[in-house]
């Protein structure tokens, strides 16, 4: 009786301290961020705290100020924004100081998109247009939803029709009646053809928002925000930090392994090596990137990020189109195309996949390529194969040369390790050497 | 004329004692042995990395040197550091790990020898003949540079072995990394001796270098990482002044200027060392004959 009224109460002193973790909300003036990456956008924010905004020149970024609130969330270590409890945008224009003078940027409904057939094209449209955009969008989304449930109920009527004939076809033989029309008809069936994608955008335009697109030349500018009587906006003065790439137009290659599809890794600097042990082709993916400072294309990806500002690092852009690969290995000189794969899973239970070439026929009637790559057989032996691409006109694409090193460990690693104790036997030379002398 | 000839006596007494002082070194066993210990170091980086190897590539995660190793860099410099460290392979980062504790070694045992042979009056003993105070930490200067440019050539020589045995690269960054680490232990050593001279005795010199070498490595090491903004930026501050007398800074600007493929700036980085080296001994030089070699 006595330890469960100790344990009793133990619990209950315990008890205020089992209270649910909830994060404390704070309010604050936020700049919202939607910074050009390269290959796309990046949407953060900037905390009240914070000094500076990262953003690329020479395209359009998009910021907007705000008040919301923020909290800190401990599972992913960064700050994160409640605004559906308050989102309280700001109206007035953004006042940028630099060496070269003071501008005022107003405010703009904008949206920005990616057509179709154009990799490297993102393309912002204002005002109305932006309106028209997302409305055009919206059309072109409702034809293809109306169109999607035609073909859906085109054929559930044709699976239907199937299933009816069938069931009339067995019915008719258990009877020992002919059913040659029967048959006759469910041969005529024809499946109804699915209504093809549109291709107008790679990525739709987002929602118009209202914000301030910066496009500005490289530099450093004092930002803060002005309210329509004038006066600026306590709390928003920031430092925008406008960079260039310090290179353009390297290669890049996306490397997916045969027996891991799924995880592919990259090659970006272009003196790189890529060592692999052999055990399965490569199949390869080229890239244009560009090579910026660390630290401004993490901060330009989430203004919460940390980079090293004393490095650079190569980032994709865009895929290399049209292109070959020129493959000197073992085997000499080879050129590789571009191809089409499948992936087909393995037949049971067991797990496992392999990479065939898409069938011409399958993808005619419709199945699509889970891959698109150039194919590199690699030797399982040691050796070293030497890649390069080439463009359309033959000439070799500048920062595309890569090796290729497969690598099986040494049998001499011992004797290796061993020479480690050179100098030791050098010391004994040296020293004998020095007693022979002194004794002569 | 006059000077003509006492700079070629200097020269001449400087050779002659660094030759000598080769010979004490390359009996005593510290080199060897931290040599050794630089070549176990690049072993066990180099297998490391081949351990590492799969389908796809490097993985640190697959080797318990490189999983430690890879981690600790990230966190420091984060991983773009290391990725761009490790993309030729492993000797870029083997040669800085494997080279630090042999030429480390050279220097403190140059600077302590320095301090105590100042103290015991061994220096003053040999100024009473041909040689004088500068012939002296000249000659010191030139023996570790000798052994550390050697010493260089032998763990390069060793990584070569390495990296046909295991069909490794070695990588435009590493050959491009030997004269830096070359000129970079010449111009530690020429620290080296002016520490020496300044100090009154061995201890205090091995302190004053330390010291020295500690403050450039803080500095450098600040003003690089990735976490700690505070940290860094005050790095920085400090940097602003003190990189110009650092040779850490010059070996940085030299690799960040070839990798961003900047030949000129490079070869800048490369040359100022020296430079830097030349100011240290002028240094020297000049405290030596205003303090005399009596502790």
């Amino acid at each position: 009786m006595r330890r469960l009224v100790s344990t009793l109460l133990l619990c209950s002193a315990l008890t205020p301290c089992l209270r649910a973790d909830v994060p404390i909300r704070v309010e604050e003036l936020i700049y919202s961020l939607t910074s050009f990456t390269g290959s796309g956008y990046s949407s953060s924010f900037a905390l009240q705290t914070t000094g500076r905004i990262y953003l690329q020149a020479g395209v359009d970024n998009f910021i907007s100020l705000r008040r919301t609130l923020v909290y800190w969330w401990p599972i992913t270590a960064e700050w994160k924004t409640d605004t559906d409890s308050l989102n309280q945008p700001f109206r007035g224009t953004l006042e940028l100081r630099s060496s070269s003078g003071t501008r005022r940027i107003p405010l703009e409904r904008y949206t920005y998109f990616s057509p179709a057939g154009e990799p490297e094209g993102w393309k912002v449209a204002t005002g109305p247009d932006a309106d028209a955009e997302v409305a055009r969008s919206a059309a072109l989304n409702d034809a293809n939803s109306a169109a999607l449930a035609e073909y859906q109920r085109k054929s559930n009527e044709y699976d239907a029709r199937v299933e009816s004939l069938g069931a009339r076809i067995a019915e008719l033989k258990r009877m020992g009646r002919a059913a040659a029309a029967a048959v006759s008809a469910l041969g005529s069936l024809t499946r109804p053809a699915a209504p093809p994608e549109h291709s107008v955008y790679r990525s739709p335009p987002e929602p118009v928002q209202e914000g301030f697109i910066l496009n500005l030349p490289a530099g450093e500018y004092g930002a803060r925000f002005v309210v329509p009587d004038g006066t600026t906006l306590e709390g928003s003065d920031k430092k925008v930090v406008v960079y260039i790439p310090r290179r353009t137009g390297g290669v890049g290659f996306e490397v997916i392994p045969g027996d891991k599809w799924t995880r592919p890794e990259e090659s970006k600097t272009p003196s790189s090596v890529l060592y692999v042990n052999g055990s399965t082709d490569l199949y390869l993916r080229p890239f244009l990137e560009n090579e910026v400072n660390d630290l401004a294309y993490e901060k330009t990806l989430s203004n919460q990020s940390t980079g090293n500002p004393s490095v650079n690092r190569w980032v994709r852009v865009r895929p290399v189109t049209g292109a070959r690969i020129e493959l000197a290995g073992p085997d000499g000189v080879q050129q590789v195309a571009e191809q089409a794969f499948a992936v087909e899973q393995a037949k049971g239970t067991g797990l496992g996949y392999t990479i065939v070439p898409l069938d011409p026929q399958a993808a005619r009637n419709g199945q699509a390529a889970n891959l698109s790559a150039f194919h590199i057989v690699v030797p399982h032996q040691r050796s070293i194969i030497r890649i390069r691409a080439r463009d359309a006109t033959g000439t070799t694409v500048p920062g595309s040369q890569r090796e290729i090193r497969v690598v099986v460990r040494s049998a001499l690693r011992p004797a290796l390790a061993g020479l480690a104790a050179l100098p030791m036997v050098l010391l004994l030379i040296a020293r004998g050497v020095r007693a022979r002398r002194t004794r002569a | 004329m006059i000077g003509r000839t006492l700079l070629s006596r200097r020269m001449h007494a400087a050779v002659v004692i660094a030759r000598r002082q080769v010979t004490e070194t390359l009996l005593s066993p510290g080199p060897y042995v931290a040599l050794a210990a630089g070549m176990l170091i690049a072993f066990f980086l180099s297998t490391g990395f081949v351990n590492a190897i799969d389908s796809s590539g490097f993985d640190p995660r697959l080797s318990p040197v490189w999983s430690f190793a890879g981690r600790a860099l990230a966190g420091g410099f984060g991983p773009t550091f290391v990725e761009r460290l490790l993309s030729e392979g492993p000797f870029l980062a083997a040669l800085v790990i494997s080279c630090a504790p042999v030429l480390l070694y050279l220097c403190v045992a140059s600077v302590f020898r320095f301090g105590q042979e100042k103290s015991a009056g061994a220096v003053e003993l040999l100024v009473y003949g041909p040689a004088d105070g500068t012939s002296y930490l000249l000659a010191t200067f030139f023996k570790d540079a000798a052994l550390s440019a050697c010493t260089v050539v032998f763990l390069a020589l060793y990584f070569l072995a390495l990296s046909t045995m295991e069909n490794l690269a070695l990588g435009p960054m590493f050959y491009t990394a030997l004269p830096v680490v070359c000129l970079l232990s010449v111009a530690l050593c020429a620290y080296g001796v002016l520490c020496s001279v300044a100090a009154e005795n061995g201890a205090s010199a091995f302190a004053l270098f330390t010291g020295i070498v500690a403050v450039f490595t803080v500095l450098q090491i600040g003003s690089s990482i990735v976490e700690g903004p505070g940290v860094r930026a005050a790095a920085e501050t400090v940097s602003a002044v003190v990189q110009w007398f650092s040779p850490l800074y010059y070996a940085s600007l030299c690799a960040r200027s070839f990798d961003g493929g900047n030949i000129l700036e490079f070869l800048a980085g490369l040359a100022l060392l020296p430079v830097l080296a030349c100011a240290a001994l002028a240094a020297a030089h000049l405290l030596i004959r205003r303090k005399g070699v009596r502790s």
